[in-house]
Protein backbone atom coordinates (compact mmCIF):
# COMPACT_ATOMS: atom_id res chain seq x y z
CA UNK A 1 0.00 0.00 0.00
CA UNK A 2 1.26 3.44 -0.93
CA UNK A 3 2.19 5.36 2.16
CA UNK A 4 1.14 9.03 2.12
CA UNK A 5 4.37 9.94 3.89
CA UNK A 6 6.27 8.41 1.00
CA UNK A 7 4.36 10.42 -1.54
CA UNK A 8 5.08 13.64 0.27
CA UNK A 9 8.71 12.73 0.84
CA UNK A 10 9.12 11.77 -2.81
CA UNK A 11 7.62 15.08 -3.91
CA UNK A 12 9.89 17.05 -1.59
CA UNK A 13 12.98 15.13 -2.66
CA UNK A 14 12.05 15.44 -6.31
CA UNK A 15 11.76 19.23 -5.91
CA UNK A 16 15.04 19.44 -4.06
CA UNK A 17 17.09 17.01 -6.12
CA UNK A 18 15.55 17.21 -9.58
CA UNK A 19 14.76 13.53 -10.20
CA UNK A 20 15.77 12.36 -13.66
CA UNK A 21 14.59 8.76 -13.38
CA UNK A 22 12.09 7.58 -16.00
CA UNK A 23 10.28 4.47 -14.81
CA UNK A 24 8.75 2.23 -17.49
CA UNK A 25 5.03 2.72 -17.97
CA UNK A 26 4.46 -0.87 -16.91
CA UNK A 27 5.89 0.02 -13.51
CA UNK A 28 3.03 2.37 -12.64
CA UNK A 29 2.50 0.53 -9.36
CA UNK A 30 6.21 0.66 -8.50
CA UNK A 31 5.70 2.14 -5.02
CA UNK A 32 2.93 -0.29 -4.16
CA UNK A 33 4.86 -3.53 -4.54
CA UNK A 34 5.48 -5.47 -1.32
CA UNK A 35 6.60 -8.97 -0.31
CA UNK A 36 9.77 -11.03 -0.62
CA UNK A 37 11.81 -11.87 -3.72
CA UNK A 38 13.11 -15.18 -4.97
CA UNK A 39 16.35 -15.36 -6.93
CA UNK A 40 16.65 -16.20 -10.62
CA UNK A 41 19.13 -18.62 -12.25
CA UNK A 42 22.66 -18.13 -11.00
CA UNK A 43 21.53 -15.89 -8.15
CA UNK A 44 24.20 -16.16 -5.48
CA UNK A 45 22.60 -13.95 -2.88
CA UNK A 46 22.85 -15.38 0.61
CA UNK A 47 19.91 -13.59 2.19
CA UNK A 48 16.23 -13.16 1.46
CA UNK A 49 15.37 -9.89 -0.24
CA UNK A 50 12.39 -7.84 0.85
CA UNK A 51 10.62 -5.39 -1.42
CA UNK A 52 11.14 -1.86 -0.16
CA UNK A 53 9.79 0.81 -2.45
CA UNK A 54 10.74 4.29 -1.31
CA UNK A 55 12.62 7.36 -2.49
CA UNK A 56 16.09 7.93 -1.08
CA UNK A 57 19.10 10.12 -1.73
CA UNK A 58 22.37 8.96 -3.26
CA UNK A 59 25.43 11.15 -2.86
CA UNK A 60 28.72 10.71 -4.65
CA UNK A 61 31.71 12.51 -6.02
CA UNK A 62 34.93 10.81 -7.19
CA UNK A 63 34.18 7.10 -6.78
CA UNK A 64 36.99 5.25 -8.59
CA UNK A 65 40.24 6.86 -9.72
CA UNK A 66 39.83 6.40 -13.48
CA UNK A 67 36.21 7.55 -13.68
CA UNK A 68 35.67 11.30 -13.29
CA UNK A 69 32.39 12.03 -11.49
CA UNK A 70 30.90 15.40 -10.62
CA UNK A 71 29.90 15.76 -6.98
CA UNK A 72 26.14 15.46 -6.68
CA UNK A 73 23.10 14.33 -4.75
CA UNK A 74 20.44 12.40 -6.64
CA UNK A 75 16.97 11.18 -5.87
CA UNK A 76 16.84 7.40 -6.34
CA UNK A 77 14.08 4.85 -5.83
CA UNK A 78 14.83 2.00 -3.48
CA UNK A 79 13.62 -1.37 -4.74
CA UNK A 80 14.48 -4.12 -2.30
CA UNK A 81 16.98 -4.94 0.42
CA UNK A 82 18.52 -7.82 2.33
CA UNK A 83 20.92 -8.07 5.25
CA UNK A 84 23.84 -7.68 2.85
CA UNK A 85 22.75 -5.11 0.32
CA UNK A 86 20.16 -3.06 -1.46
CA UNK A 87 18.75 -2.60 -4.96
CA UNK A 88 17.77 0.82 -6.24
CA UNK A 89 16.77 2.62 -9.42
CA UNK A 90 18.95 5.46 -10.67
CA UNK A 91 18.88 7.62 -13.79
CA UNK A 92 22.48 6.89 -14.86
CA UNK A 93 24.76 3.91 -15.18
CA UNK A 94 26.98 3.15 -12.20
CA UNK A 95 29.95 0.80 -12.33
CA UNK A 96 31.02 -2.09 -10.09
CA UNK A 97 33.28 -1.03 -7.21
CA UNK A 98 31.99 2.55 -7.10
CA UNK A 99 31.30 3.57 -3.51
CA UNK A 100 28.74 6.17 -2.49
CA UNK A 101 26.59 7.38 0.37
CA UNK A 102 22.94 6.35 0.51
CA UNK A 103 20.47 8.22 2.72
CA UNK A 104 17.31 6.30 3.53
CA UNK A 105 14.02 8.01 4.52
CA UNK A 106 13.63 8.16 8.30
CA UNK A 107 10.19 6.63 8.52
CA UNK A 108 10.95 3.06 7.46
CA UNK A 109 12.38 0.08 9.20
CA UNK A 110 15.50 -0.32 7.08
CA UNK A 111 19.03 0.65 8.03
CA UNK A 112 22.58 0.47 6.66
CA UNK A 113 24.71 -0.96 9.40
CA UNK A 114 22.18 0.35 11.92
CA UNK A 115 22.08 3.89 10.49
CA UNK A 116 19.75 5.97 8.31
CA UNK A 117 22.62 6.63 5.96
CA UNK A 118 25.80 4.81 5.10
CA UNK A 119 28.21 3.67 2.43
CA UNK A 120 27.29 1.22 -0.29
CA UNK A 121 29.43 -0.36 -3.04
CA UNK A 122 27.98 -1.03 -6.47
CA UNK A 123 28.04 -4.73 -7.34
CA UNK A 124 26.08 -4.72 -10.60
CA UNK A 125 24.07 -2.47 -12.86
CA UNK A 126 21.36 -3.34 -15.38
CA UNK A 127 19.71 -0.97 -17.82
CA UNK A 128 15.90 -1.06 -17.76
CA UNK A 129 15.44 1.76 -20.30
CA UNK A 130 16.76 5.27 -20.93
CA UNK A 131 17.31 7.08 -17.61
CA UNK A 132 16.43 3.94 -15.64
CA UNK A 133 19.16 1.67 -14.32
CA UNK A 134 18.77 -0.96 -11.63
CA UNK A 135 21.73 -0.91 -9.28
CA UNK A 136 22.64 -3.77 -6.94
CA UNK A 137 24.89 -2.66 -4.10
CA UNK A 138 26.32 -4.10 -0.94
CA UNK A 139 26.49 -2.36 2.41
CA UNK A 140 30.02 -1.59 3.48
CA UNK A 141 31.41 -0.82 6.90
CA UNK A 142 32.69 2.61 7.71
CA UNK B 1 79.88 -24.52 -15.27
CA UNK B 2 76.89 -26.81 -15.40
CA UNK B 3 75.86 -28.74 -18.49
CA UNK B 4 73.13 -31.29 -19.02
CA UNK B 5 75.50 -33.90 -17.65
CA UNK B 6 76.17 -31.88 -14.48
CA UNK B 7 72.77 -30.71 -13.42
CA UNK B 8 72.08 -32.40 -10.14
CA UNK B 9 73.06 -29.77 -7.62
CA UNK B 10 71.12 -26.58 -8.48
CA UNK B 11 67.37 -26.65 -7.89
CA UNK B 12 64.65 -24.02 -7.86
CA UNK B 13 61.22 -24.00 -6.27
CA UNK B 14 58.62 -25.46 -8.68
CA UNK B 15 56.66 -22.20 -8.96
CA UNK B 16 59.72 -20.05 -9.63
CA UNK B 17 60.20 -21.13 -13.25
CA UNK B 18 58.28 -20.74 -16.50
CA UNK B 19 58.26 -23.23 -19.37
CA UNK B 20 59.80 -22.31 -22.72
CA UNK B 21 59.59 -24.21 -26.01
CA UNK B 22 62.89 -25.77 -27.12
CA UNK B 23 61.94 -24.78 -30.67
CA UNK B 24 62.11 -21.11 -29.66
CA UNK B 25 65.80 -21.32 -28.62
CA UNK B 26 68.71 -20.38 -30.89
CA UNK B 27 72.20 -21.79 -30.58
CA UNK B 28 74.11 -18.92 -28.96
CA UNK B 29 75.58 -17.57 -25.75
CA UNK B 30 72.56 -17.30 -23.47
CA UNK B 31 72.20 -14.81 -20.66
CA UNK B 32 69.75 -16.92 -18.71
CA UNK B 33 69.96 -20.32 -17.08
CA UNK B 34 67.96 -23.23 -18.50
CA UNK B 35 66.34 -25.87 -16.31
CA UNK B 36 64.84 -29.29 -16.89
CA UNK B 37 61.99 -30.87 -15.00
CA UNK B 38 61.98 -34.66 -15.42
CA UNK B 39 58.63 -34.95 -13.59
CA UNK B 40 56.07 -32.19 -13.15
CA UNK B 41 56.05 -32.72 -9.39
CA UNK B 42 59.84 -32.49 -9.09
CA UNK B 43 61.74 -29.26 -8.58
CA UNK B 44 63.44 -27.89 -11.70
CA UNK B 45 67.12 -28.82 -12.06
CA UNK B 46 69.78 -26.76 -13.80
CA UNK B 47 70.36 -27.94 -17.37
CA UNK B 48 72.55 -25.19 -18.81
CA UNK B 49 74.22 -22.37 -16.91
CA UNK B 50 74.08 -18.99 -18.65
CA UNK B 51 77.86 -18.73 -19.07
CA UNK B 52 77.94 -21.98 -21.03
CA UNK B 53 76.94 -21.55 -24.71
CA UNK B 54 74.01 -23.45 -26.12
CA UNK B 55 75.22 -25.28 -29.25
CA UNK B 56 73.26 -26.45 -32.26
CA UNK B 57 74.24 -29.99 -31.26
CA UNK B 58 72.59 -29.49 -27.84
CA UNK B 59 69.34 -28.45 -29.47
CA UNK B 60 69.52 -31.40 -31.85
CA UNK B 61 70.09 -33.78 -28.94
CA UNK B 62 67.13 -32.36 -27.01
CA UNK B 63 64.88 -32.81 -30.02
CA UNK B 64 66.10 -36.38 -30.53
CA UNK B 65 65.26 -37.13 -26.91
CA UNK B 66 61.77 -35.75 -27.42
CA UNK B 67 62.34 -32.85 -25.00
CA UNK B 68 60.05 -30.06 -26.18
CA UNK B 69 60.06 -27.88 -23.08
CA UNK B 70 62.76 -26.42 -20.85
CA UNK B 71 62.32 -23.89 -18.06
CA UNK B 72 63.73 -20.51 -17.14
CA UNK B 73 63.55 -18.75 -13.79
CA UNK B 74 60.73 -16.19 -13.55
CA UNK B 75 63.35 -13.50 -13.06
CA UNK B 76 65.07 -14.54 -16.31
CA UNK B 77 61.95 -14.68 -18.47
CA UNK B 78 62.47 -11.20 -19.90
CA UNK B 79 66.01 -12.21 -20.92
CA UNK B 80 64.62 -15.33 -22.61
CA UNK B 81 62.07 -13.30 -24.53
CA UNK B 82 64.76 -10.83 -25.58
CA UNK B 83 66.80 -13.79 -26.82
CA UNK B 84 63.92 -14.90 -29.04
CA UNK B 85 62.90 -11.44 -30.21
CA UNK B 86 66.52 -10.42 -30.94
CA UNK B 87 66.75 -13.52 -33.06
CA UNK B 88 63.80 -12.23 -35.04
CA UNK B 89 65.41 -8.83 -35.50
CA UNK B 90 68.58 -10.45 -36.81
CA UNK B 91 66.77 -12.72 -39.23
CA UNK B 92 65.59 -10.78 -42.25
CA UNK B 93 64.66 -13.94 -44.12
CA UNK B 94 61.51 -14.43 -42.03
CA UNK B 95 58.16 -13.68 -43.59
CA UNK B 96 55.96 -11.26 -41.58
CA UNK B 97 53.53 -14.03 -40.78
CA UNK B 98 56.36 -16.31 -39.53
CA UNK B 99 57.57 -13.42 -37.40
CA UNK B 100 54.07 -13.01 -35.97
CA UNK B 101 53.81 -16.70 -35.14
CA UNK B 102 57.13 -16.67 -33.29
CA UNK B 103 56.09 -13.62 -31.22
CA UNK B 104 52.86 -15.35 -30.45
CA UNK B 105 54.54 -18.61 -29.41
CA UNK B 106 57.08 -16.93 -27.17
CA UNK B 107 54.24 -15.70 -24.97
CA UNK B 108 52.10 -18.84 -24.88
CA UNK B 109 53.53 -20.47 -21.78
CA UNK B 110 53.74 -17.21 -19.89
CA UNK B 111 50.07 -16.53 -20.64
CA UNK B 112 48.89 -19.96 -19.53
CA UNK B 113 50.84 -19.75 -16.29
CA UNK B 114 49.73 -16.19 -15.57
CA UNK B 115 46.08 -16.83 -16.48
CA UNK B 116 45.86 -19.77 -14.09
CA UNK B 117 47.63 -18.01 -11.21
CA UNK B 118 45.79 -16.57 -8.24
CA UNK B 119 47.40 -13.15 -8.43
CA UNK B 120 46.66 -10.79 -11.31
CA UNK B 121 50.14 -9.25 -11.19
CA UNK B 122 51.86 -11.74 -13.52
CA UNK B 123 48.94 -11.50 -15.95
CA UNK B 124 49.18 -7.74 -16.13
CA UNK B 125 52.96 -7.83 -16.48
CA UNK B 126 52.53 -10.35 -19.30
CA UNK B 127 49.85 -8.23 -20.95
CA UNK B 128 52.02 -5.11 -21.07
CA UNK B 129 54.88 -6.92 -22.78
CA UNK B 130 52.71 -8.99 -25.11
CA UNK B 131 50.64 -6.09 -26.39
CA UNK B 132 53.76 -4.01 -27.10
CA UNK B 133 55.41 -6.80 -29.11
CA UNK B 134 52.17 -7.70 -30.88
CA UNK B 135 51.49 -4.09 -31.89
CA UNK B 136 55.11 -3.68 -33.06
CA UNK B 137 54.96 -6.89 -35.10
CA UNK B 138 51.61 -6.15 -36.75
CA UNK B 139 52.32 -2.48 -37.44
CA UNK B 140 55.99 -2.56 -38.43
CA UNK B 141 55.60 -5.51 -40.77
CA UNK B 142 52.40 -4.29 -42.40
CA UNK B 143 50.86 -7.73 -42.10
CA UNK B 144 47.96 -8.52 -44.41
CA UNK B 145 45.21 -9.87 -42.19
CA UNK B 146 43.73 -12.22 -44.78
CA UNK B 147 47.16 -13.90 -45.21
CA UNK B 148 47.69 -14.12 -41.49
CA UNK B 149 44.25 -15.53 -40.71
CA UNK B 150 44.86 -18.62 -42.80
CA UNK B 151 48.12 -19.32 -40.95
CA UNK B 152 46.92 -18.68 -37.41
CA UNK B 153 45.93 -21.44 -35.04
CA UNK B 154 42.19 -21.70 -34.46
CA UNK B 155 41.83 -24.09 -31.53
CA UNK B 156 39.61 -23.42 -28.55
CA UNK B 157 42.40 -22.91 -26.01
CA UNK B 158 42.31 -19.79 -23.87
CA UNK B 159 45.64 -18.47 -25.13
CA UNK B 160 44.70 -19.02 -28.76
CA UNK B 161 41.40 -17.25 -28.19
CA UNK B 162 42.89 -14.27 -26.38
CA UNK B 163 45.87 -13.95 -28.74
CA UNK B 164 43.61 -14.18 -31.81
CA UNK B 165 41.08 -11.69 -30.46
CA UNK B 166 43.97 -9.38 -29.61
CA UNK B 167 45.42 -9.73 -33.11
CA UNK B 168 42.04 -9.18 -34.80
CA UNK B 169 41.20 -6.22 -32.55
CA UNK B 170 44.52 -4.60 -33.32
CA UNK B 171 44.12 -5.09 -37.07
CA UNK B 172 40.53 -3.84 -36.92
CA UNK B 173 41.40 -0.77 -34.85
CA UNK B 174 44.14 0.02 -37.36
CA UNK B 175 41.71 -0.44 -40.26
CA UNK B 176 39.28 1.93 -38.52
CA UNK B 177 41.90 4.64 -38.50
CA UNK B 178 43.63 4.29 -35.14
CA UNK B 179 47.25 5.09 -35.94
CA UNK B 180 48.92 5.90 -32.63
CA UNK B 181 51.11 2.97 -31.56
CA UNK B 182 50.47 3.51 -27.85
CA UNK B 183 46.73 3.40 -28.48
CA UNK B 184 47.06 0.29 -30.62
CA UNK B 185 48.99 -1.33 -27.78
CA UNK B 186 46.15 -0.36 -25.44
CA UNK B 187 43.66 -2.03 -27.81
CA UNK B 188 45.77 -5.19 -27.73
CA UNK B 189 45.90 -4.97 -23.93
CA UNK B 190 42.13 -4.71 -23.59
CA UNK B 191 41.63 -7.57 -26.02
CA UNK B 192 44.08 -9.94 -24.35
CA UNK B 193 42.34 -9.23 -21.03
CA UNK B 194 38.78 -9.32 -22.35
CA UNK B 195 38.01 -12.74 -20.87
CA UNK B 196 40.05 -12.35 -17.66
CA UNK B 197 36.83 -12.74 -15.66
CA UNK B 198 36.57 -16.34 -16.88
CA UNK B 199 39.25 -17.21 -14.35
CA UNK B 200 36.38 -17.23 -11.86
CA UNK B 201 34.18 -19.57 -13.91
CA UNK B 202 34.39 -23.32 -13.26
CA UNK B 203 36.32 -25.15 -15.99
CA UNK B 204 33.59 -27.78 -16.21
CA UNK B 205 31.14 -25.02 -17.15
CA UNK B 206 33.50 -23.29 -19.59
CA UNK B 207 34.34 -26.53 -21.39
CA UNK B 208 30.88 -28.10 -21.29
CA UNK B 209 30.17 -29.45 -24.78
CA UNK B 210 26.37 -29.55 -24.51
CA UNK B 211 23.67 -27.03 -23.71
CA UNK B 212 24.27 -24.94 -20.59
CA UNK B 213 21.77 -24.89 -17.76
CA UNK B 214 20.33 -21.43 -16.86
CA UNK B 215 22.59 -21.40 -13.78
CA UNK B 216 25.69 -22.21 -15.84
CA UNK B 217 24.78 -19.57 -18.43
CA UNK B 218 24.33 -17.02 -15.65
CA UNK B 219 27.72 -18.00 -14.24
CA UNK B 220 29.44 -17.53 -17.60
CA UNK B 221 27.65 -14.25 -18.21
CA UNK B 222 29.19 -12.83 -15.05
CA UNK B 223 32.69 -12.84 -16.57
CA UNK B 224 32.70 -9.27 -18.00
CA UNK B 225 31.55 -7.92 -14.65
CA UNK B 226 34.12 -9.96 -12.72
CA UNK B 227 36.89 -8.88 -15.09
CA UNK B 228 35.95 -5.22 -14.70
CA UNK B 229 35.69 -5.53 -10.92
CA UNK B 230 39.10 -7.20 -10.67
CA UNK B 231 40.86 -4.60 -12.82
CA UNK B 232 39.17 -1.28 -12.16
CA UNK B 233 41.04 -0.30 -9.01
CA UNK B 234 44.47 -1.32 -10.30
CA UNK B 235 47.00 1.45 -10.75
CA UNK B 236 47.70 0.45 -14.34
CA UNK B 237 44.00 0.41 -15.32
CA UNK B 238 42.81 2.75 -18.07
CA UNK B 239 39.25 3.29 -19.18
CA UNK B 240 39.14 2.24 -22.84
CA UNK B 241 40.76 -1.21 -22.42
CA UNK B 242 38.63 -1.71 -19.33
CA UNK B 243 35.49 -1.08 -21.34
CA UNK B 244 36.62 -3.79 -23.77
CA UNK B 245 36.60 -6.15 -20.78
CA UNK B 246 33.24 -4.90 -19.45
CA UNK B 247 31.27 -4.33 -22.65
CA UNK B 248 32.42 -6.94 -25.18
CA UNK B 249 29.14 -8.86 -24.78
CA UNK B 250 26.92 -5.80 -25.05
CA UNK B 251 24.83 -5.58 -28.22
CA UNK B 252 23.89 -2.63 -30.40
CA UNK B 253 20.18 -3.36 -29.78
CA UNK B 254 20.67 -3.19 -26.01
CA UNK B 255 20.01 -6.91 -25.47
CA UNK B 256 23.53 -7.84 -24.39
CA UNK B 257 25.08 -8.18 -20.97
CA UNK B 258 26.11 -7.32 -18.26
CA UNK B 259 24.25 -3.98 -18.39
CA UNK B 260 22.19 -4.07 -21.59
CA UNK B 261 23.27 -0.65 -22.87
CA UNK B 262 22.48 0.24 -26.49
CA UNK B 263 25.04 1.04 -29.19
CA UNK B 264 25.44 4.73 -28.38
CA UNK B 265 26.58 3.82 -24.87
CA UNK B 266 29.03 1.10 -25.93
CA UNK B 267 32.66 2.18 -26.17
CA UNK B 268 34.10 2.04 -29.72
CA UNK B 269 36.88 -0.29 -28.60
CA UNK B 270 34.34 -2.65 -27.04
CA UNK B 271 32.53 -2.75 -30.40
CA UNK B 272 35.83 -3.76 -32.00
CA UNK B 273 36.45 -6.43 -29.38
CA UNK B 274 32.92 -7.78 -29.79
CA UNK B 275 33.38 -8.34 -33.54
CA UNK B 276 36.84 -9.88 -33.04
CA UNK B 277 35.58 -12.12 -30.23
CA UNK B 278 32.65 -13.54 -32.17
CA UNK B 279 34.67 -13.90 -35.36
CA UNK B 280 37.26 -16.00 -33.53
CA UNK B 281 34.56 -18.02 -31.76
CA UNK B 282 32.89 -18.88 -35.07
CA UNK B 283 36.09 -19.78 -36.91
CA UNK B 284 37.71 -21.84 -34.16
CA UNK B 285 37.50 -25.53 -33.36
CA UNK B 286 34.95 -26.27 -30.63
CA UNK B 287 34.19 -29.62 -29.00
CA UNK B 288 30.57 -29.35 -30.12
CA UNK B 289 30.85 -28.06 -33.70
CA UNK B 290 33.13 -27.70 -36.68
CA UNK B 291 34.57 -24.23 -37.33
CA UNK B 292 32.99 -21.93 -39.89
CA UNK B 293 35.01 -20.79 -42.85
CA UNK B 294 36.13 -17.16 -42.60
CA UNK B 295 33.69 -16.11 -45.32
CA UNK B 296 30.77 -17.82 -43.56
CA UNK B 297 31.68 -16.05 -40.33
CA UNK B 298 31.86 -12.70 -42.14
CA UNK B 299 28.40 -13.30 -43.57
CA UNK B 300 27.10 -14.04 -40.08
CA UNK B 301 28.57 -10.77 -38.79
CA UNK B 302 27.00 -8.85 -41.67
CA UNK B 303 23.63 -10.43 -40.97
CA UNK B 304 23.84 -9.48 -37.30
CA UNK B 305 25.08 -5.92 -37.88
CA UNK B 306 22.54 -3.47 -36.39
CA UNK B 307 21.37 -6.07 -33.86
CA UNK B 308 24.50 -7.50 -32.27
CA UNK B 309 27.31 -5.50 -33.81
CA UNK B 310 28.11 -1.99 -34.89
CA UNK B 311 27.59 -1.94 -38.70
CA UNK B 312 30.59 0.31 -39.38
CA UNK B 313 32.88 -1.96 -37.36
CA UNK B 314 31.59 -5.02 -39.23
CA UNK B 315 32.04 -3.28 -42.57
CA UNK B 316 35.65 -2.46 -41.74
CA UNK B 317 36.36 -6.01 -40.61
CA UNK B 318 34.85 -7.63 -43.69
CA UNK B 319 36.86 -5.29 -45.93
CA UNK B 320 40.04 -6.10 -43.98
CA UNK B 321 39.52 -9.85 -44.31
CA UNK B 322 38.26 -9.90 -47.89
CA UNK B 323 41.19 -7.83 -49.08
Amino acid sequence: MLDNDFEELARNLAKKFDCKIKLPESWADYFQVTGTLTGGPGDRRQFTRVQFRAPAVLEYSQTIPILPRARGQYLVYLKDYSRAGIALIHHEQLYPREQMRLMIPPNKDVAINGCRDGLIEVARCTRIQDCCFQIGASFIEG
Amino acid sequence: MATDEQNASVELAPDSVLPVAVSSLRASQLNFDLYVRPEICEPPKLYREKSFPLEAADLKRLRERGVETLFVANSDYAAYRTHVLDGLADDSSLEPTERYNIVREVYREAFDTAFQGESLDPMLQFTGEFSKDLADTICENDIVMSDLHSLMEHDSGTYTHCANVSTYSLALAKAMGLADLAQLQAVATGAILHDIGKRAVQLSTLNKPGRLSPEQRAEIERHPLIGFRDLVLREEASWAPLMMVYQHHERIDGKGYPVGVPGKEIHDWAKICSVADVFHALTSERPYRTPMLAEEALQFLEKQADAMFDPETVRCWTMTLRN
